[in-house]
C-alpha cells in the first residue's frame, strides 16, 4: 500500500506518448486510464526491487548502479536495458555479482532469513 | 477549445511530467532508503519506456485481432505477454471503477429535463401558462399606469 493515494499521471499527456508511435492509431477512453495503472504498479516494482539492491549493498540511497544490478538481473525489465547501458558500475558493495547473490538469498530466505542475519530475531539468538 | 499550450512545445520531447514521477517515487520509496538525483531521472527514462512498450505490445495485439481500436482487453493481454500477469488484477479493477464512473457521467447529463416527468405537450402547454400569466402581469401595470395622466412611459416625474 502507498502512504499517499492522490498523486495520479496525467492520462491526456499518457496518449499523447503512445500516439508517438505511428503505429499506434485509435484507442478506447479507458486504454490510458488502464495504462495508468498499469504504470503505478511497474514504479511501485521496479522502487521495491532497486531499493532491495540498495539494502544488500548497506547503502542509503537507491543509485544508478543498483538500477542496472536490477534491471540486468530481472527478465521483464530487459527493455530497460538500453538506458541503463551507460550506467557504470561503480562496485558498491562488493560488485554486481556478490550484490545480486544476497538480494537473491534475500528473497529465497524471506524476511525472516534478513532478520535473523541482522541479530534481531527471536528464539534462538545468542549460539554461534 | 482554448490555445492553452501546456505540454512540452515539441511533440518529440513528450514525456511525462517529472514532478509527478520524482513525487511517487518519494512515496513509494521505503523509509529506510532515499533516491539520488540522476537515478531519478533514469527511473522517469525507465516510465517513459514502459509506455512505449506496453502501448506497442497492445496494438500488435489489437492488429492481430483484425481491430482499429486499441481496448482494454489489448492492454491486459499485453500486460500478460511481456510478464507483468501480477498487475493484471488491479488493472481489472481500475478498469471496472472507470466504467462505474462513466456510467454515472453519463446519468448526470441527461437528468435535467427528465426529472420533471413531464412530457413535450405538457412542457408546452406549462410554457403558453406562463406566458399568459406574464403578459397580465404587463398588462395590469399598464392599465395602473393610466390614472397618472401618462401613456406608456408611466409617469415622468422628476
Amino acid at each position: 500500500m502507498r502512504k499517499k493515494d492522490k498523486t495520479k499521471f496525467p492520462v491526456a499527456r499518457i496518449k499523447k506518448i503512445m500516439q508517438m508511435d505511428e503505429e499506434v492509431g485509435k484507442m478506447a477512453q479507458a486504454t490510458p486510464v488502464l495504462i495508468s495503472k498499469s504504470l503505478e504498479l511497474f514504479m511501485q516494482s521496479i522502487v521495491d526491487d532497486v531499493s532491495k539492491h540498495a539494502r544488500a549493498c548497506n547503502a542509503r540511497k537507491i543509485s544508478p548502479t543498483h538500477l542496472k544490478r536490477c534491471v540486468e538481473s530481472t527478465e521483464c525489465y530487459d527493455f530497460l536495458k538500453d538506458i541503463v547501458e551507460s550506467v557504470v558500475d561503480d562496485g558498491d558493495g562488493g560488485g554486481a555479482e556478490v550484490c545480486v547473490a544476497k538480494v537473491a538469498e534475500m528473497e529465497e530466505g524471506g524476511v525472516e532469513a534478513q532478520i535473523k542475519s541482522e541479530g534481531l530475531g527471536g528464539g534462538g539468538g545468542g549460539a554461534p | 477549445m482554448s490555445d492553452y499550450e501546456g505540454g512540452p512545445a515539441n511533440d518529440d520531447d513528450l514525456s511525462l511530467p517529472r514532478a509527478t514521477v520524482y513525487k511517487l517515487i518519494a512515496e513509494m520509496l521505503p523509509d529506510d532508503v532515499a533516491c539520488a538525483k540522476d537515478t531519478r531521472d533514469l527511473l522517469l527514462d525507465c516510465c517513459n519506456e514502459f509506455i512505449h512498450l506496453i502501448a506497442s505490445e497492445s496494438n500488435e495485439i489489437c492488429e492481430k485481432e483484425a481491430k482499429k481500436t486499441i481496448a482494454a482487453e489489448h492492454v491486459l493481454a499485453a500486460l500478460r505477454e511481456l510478464g507483468f500477469e501480477k498487475y493484471v488484477g488491479e488493472v481489472e479493477e481500475a478498469y471496472g471503477e472507470h466504467r462505474q464512473q462513466q456510467t454515472k457521467d453519463r446519468g448526470r447529463k441527461s437528468t435535467k429535463l427528465n426529472r420533471l416527468g413531464l412530457s413535450e405537450e405538457e412542457l408546452l402547454r406549462s410554457q403558453e401558462f406562463l406566458f399568459a400569466q406574464a403578459r397580465m402581469r404587463f398588462q395590469n401595470q399598464a392599465a395602473q399606469g393610466a390614472p397618472d395622466g401618462g401613456g406608456g412611459s408611466g409617469g415622468g416625474s422628476a
